[in-house]
């Protein structure tokens, strides 16, 4: 069997299993009447899409940003100003949260970018904490009364499940549709090049740090966009909730658990590990925190790959 | 190969649906209707995870004691009552996502709160949505009251509410304090005390010459204190949680400051407070809504010395205000149910009749009194003062029903 058949094989079947997927979702709470099962839904929605942002930049380019929590706080922030003291629409505020977040991290990717390593994972840290540190004490600072400060900020009561239902489903597919885009343009080829050498990326002329950016960018405009929405199906947001390093490390760990730099990594990674937690948390209540770390565990030894990129080398194994 | 793909997808969206209709057969919803199946949400991990735990158990006494005595009496029979229960992990969404999953997926008749604001923001926001009735005793930011919402009530009054009897405790002084410092963690529920504190000065005689809020993460208290020091105010009010009012009590003694009253918003009624700080923790006052010797009594615990004795008893802890709050707010809810004669299964309609109920009710409990305002907080609730008295935690404000009067002004350090 020639190389050529087995790969359009392999598209083949992917290309029927992402149709029936998305078919499946978008009719499924026609079926599925109930608002938990939506509501579960909706969050693995939301993983998938903010570890699909993490994985654009981190995944793609080899960076590790621990920071990406930022821009989602950042989104939550704006929406949750606009609509309440300024009294725009949500369906307007979530492009302007997407904007304002990509606007921020334009100049703080083009400072953070030349830094390499753990120093550039500690930096994006750092500003992650500085965020929350800074919406903590705006008001203050300037003497106004818009931010809230820990006392957060309240939107009001938002529409049905449906509607959270969708907006974080589109969320998923405009974050899935940037990464195939990544996947077969020549962007992520050069995203590519970075993770894999990029001295030698930028020799052959690769402007290595003009691309880094605009993942960055681009990673920050969708978080900016997810937070807008969630801010509004929580309906409460504080600094310390939305700029809390543990969404961080859900993004992390779901992308690895999945498959850095691969389109299904992150899906994988985040209906896997939701759906896990959710079915141990009921039942082993002071356990379940040790169980999950033992499947990361289990997992991050023996899939070093993460889910997706051990499936790809086992299906490039039995075809040999 | 195209013909090929397009043949996958379709063959994988029939698979799909057929497998999506089949679904809504399944069955749901089909249970006992004998009992009151009462669901919440609350921390069981996470940095609410201890306190959360606290109002579980302040649940589950009652579910005891109203099962030991066969249910609750509704119309001449007996109902028991089940607890359906989950851990929200101290986080928001989870709370909510927990308390739609009692709703939609247990139906569960009726709902208790959990704890810790941001928590049951969320949670508070989806029971409204489906209009089930969510009283807690675990939550107190006043922003949770104006919301507008109608499903909401809480047995503890606001927090800013809550310091007031810190403050008014200084007309049992003598001379009267003119001035006050305010200082306070910059966290939600600690920095509406310090508001508290700031609102209640004023109609006191308290000139506030200081205000200040610090991160939680502050670890220096000695150069913060030292500022206040030098103002030299007459009384230091503290917005506080338990590690912020030992880390307080600690630098005043360092720094030698001797305010003539040091009080907490929280942290003094935790028996922490006085086995971290030995003797060094006298004289300081805290904010309480209630305590075991307070002269209140009501139906099903009787009480409040009653209901301490029967918690101790069970857990080996006496409960402290919060415990006590939680545990009203599901005694509050019964007797509502009961004035409506709602039996299980708990309707749609019975359950806005039981919120209009709610609203309309004024009850003694061994918790004191619970009349809820217009915004769902309880507005008949005495705040009081207690103070840390050889060793003890006594109720030493208002007078009417303090075991011992304040031992004040605060006595020197270098004098004890």
């Amino acid at each position: 069997m020639s190389k050529g058949i087995a790969m359009g094989r392999i598209d083949w079947r992917l290309h029927a299993l992402s149709g029936a997927a998305l078919l499946f979702l978008a009719l499924l709470p026609r079926f599925w009447g109930s608002g938990y099962a939506l509501r579960l839904l909706t969050l693995v929605f939301m993983w998938i899409a903010l570890s699909g942002c993490w994985n654009l930049m981190s995944g793609y380019t080899g960076y590790i940003d621990f920071g990406p929590v930022a821009y989602f706080g950042i989104g939550c922030y704006t929406t949750a100003i606009l609509m309440t003291r300024c009294g725009i629409p949500f369906c307007a505020s979530i492009p302007m949260s997407a904007l304002a977040a990509a606007s921020i991290a334009l100049p703080i990717g083009a400072a953070t970018l030349r830094l390499r390593g753990a120093y550039f994972a500690i930096a994006t840290f750092a500003f992650a904490e500085a965020m929350k540190q800074i919406l903590l004490e705006m008001d203050r600072l300037l003497g106004i009364d818009s931010f809230g400060g820990s006392h957060g900020i309240t939107l009001p009561l938002g529409p049905t499940n449906l509607f959270f239902y969708y907006s974080m489903f589109a969320a998923a597919l405009a974050t899935m549709g940037v990464t195939l885009w990544v996947e077969y343009s020549k962007f992520g080829y050069a995203l590519r090049a970075i993770r894999q050498a990029e001295d030698t990326a930028e020799i052959t002329g690769i402007n290595t740090r003009a691309i880094k950016i605009r993942a960055y960018g681009t990673s920050a405009f969708l978080l900016g966009g997810i937070g807008g929405i969630y801010a509004y199906w929580i309906t409460y947001i504080t600094p310390q909730d939305v700029f809390s390093v543990h969404i961080t490390v859900h993004m992390v760990i779901m992308t690895l658990l999945g498959g850095m730099g691969t389109l299904f990594g992150p899906v994988v990674g985040a209906f896997f590990l939701t759906i896990v937690e959710e079915t141990l948390w009921a039942r082993f209540i002071y356990a379940y925190m040790v169980l999950i770390g033992a499947i990361i565990l289990a997992i991050v030894m023996f899939m070093p790959q993460g889910i997706m990129g051990t499936l790809k080398s086992l299906s490039r194994h039995a075809r040999s | 190969m195209k013909q090929r793909r397009i043949r996958g997808f379709l063959v994988g969206s029939m698979v799909t649906a057929i497998l999506a209709t089949s679904w809504t057969g399944y069955p749901r919803g089909a249970l006992a209707a004998e009992k009151f199946r009462i669901g919440f949400a609350v921390a069981l991990t996470g940095i609410f995870g201890k306190a959360g735990a606290m109002v579980r158990d302040a649940y589950q006494v009652w579910a005891r004691k109203v099962n030991g005595e066969g249910g609750i009496l509704v119309r001449g029979n007996r109902y028991p009552v089940e607890l359906v229960f989950y851990d929200d992990q101290s986080t928001p969404s989870t709370s909510a996502k927990l308390v739609e999953k009692l709703i939609t997926d247990d139906r569960v008749d009726l709902l208790l709160g959990g704890y810790g604001s941001s928590q049951v923001f969320a949670a508070s926001a989806v029971a409204e949505k489906y209009r089930y009735p969510m009283i807690s005793g675990g939550a107190s930011s006043n922003k949770l009251f104006e919301r507008g919402f109608r499903y909401y009530f809480s047995t503890l009054g606001k927090a800013t509410e809550e310091v007031k009897g810190c403050v008014d405790i200084v007309q049992a002084m003598k001379p009267r304090p003119l001035t006050a410092a305010i200082v306070g963690a910059d966290i939600l529920f600690t920095s509406l005390a310090c508001e508290g504190y700031r609102k209640y000065a004023p109609p006191n005689g308290l000139r506030v010459i200081h205000y200040e809020l610090f991160p939680l993460s502050l670890t220096d208290y000695n150069s913060m204190l030292i500022k206040v020091k030098h103002k030299a105010p007459d009384v230091l009010l503290v917005g506080s949680h338990l590690m912020v009012a030992i880390k307080t009590m600690k630098a005043l003694k360092e720094i030698d400051f001797s305010p003539r009253l040091v009080a907490f918003s929280y942290g003094p009624t935790v028996p922490d407070f006085v086995k971290q700080l030995g003797r060094d923790a006298e004289y300081a006052v805290a904010a309480s809504e209630w305590t075991p010797n307070l002269p209140y009594r009501g139906p099903v615990f009787g009480t409040a010395g009653e209901f301490n004795k029967l918690y101790t008893d069970l857990y080996g802890r006496a409960p402290d205000y919060v415990e006590a709050a939680a545990s009203a707010a599901a005694v509050v809810q019964q007797i509502a149910l009961q004035n409506l004669g709602i039996t299980p299964p708990v309707r749609d309609r019975d359950r806005v009749g039981l919120m209009e109920e709610l609203y309309r009710m004024d009850v003694e409990t061994f918790y004191g009194r619970v009349r809820f305002g217009q915004d769902g907080a309880n507005v008949a609730h005495p705040p009081v003062a207690i103070q840390i008295q050889d060793g003890r935690r006594v109720t030493v404000f208002p007078a009417e029903v303090a075991e011992a009067p304040p031992r004040l002004p605060f006595k020197p350090w270098k004098e004890r």
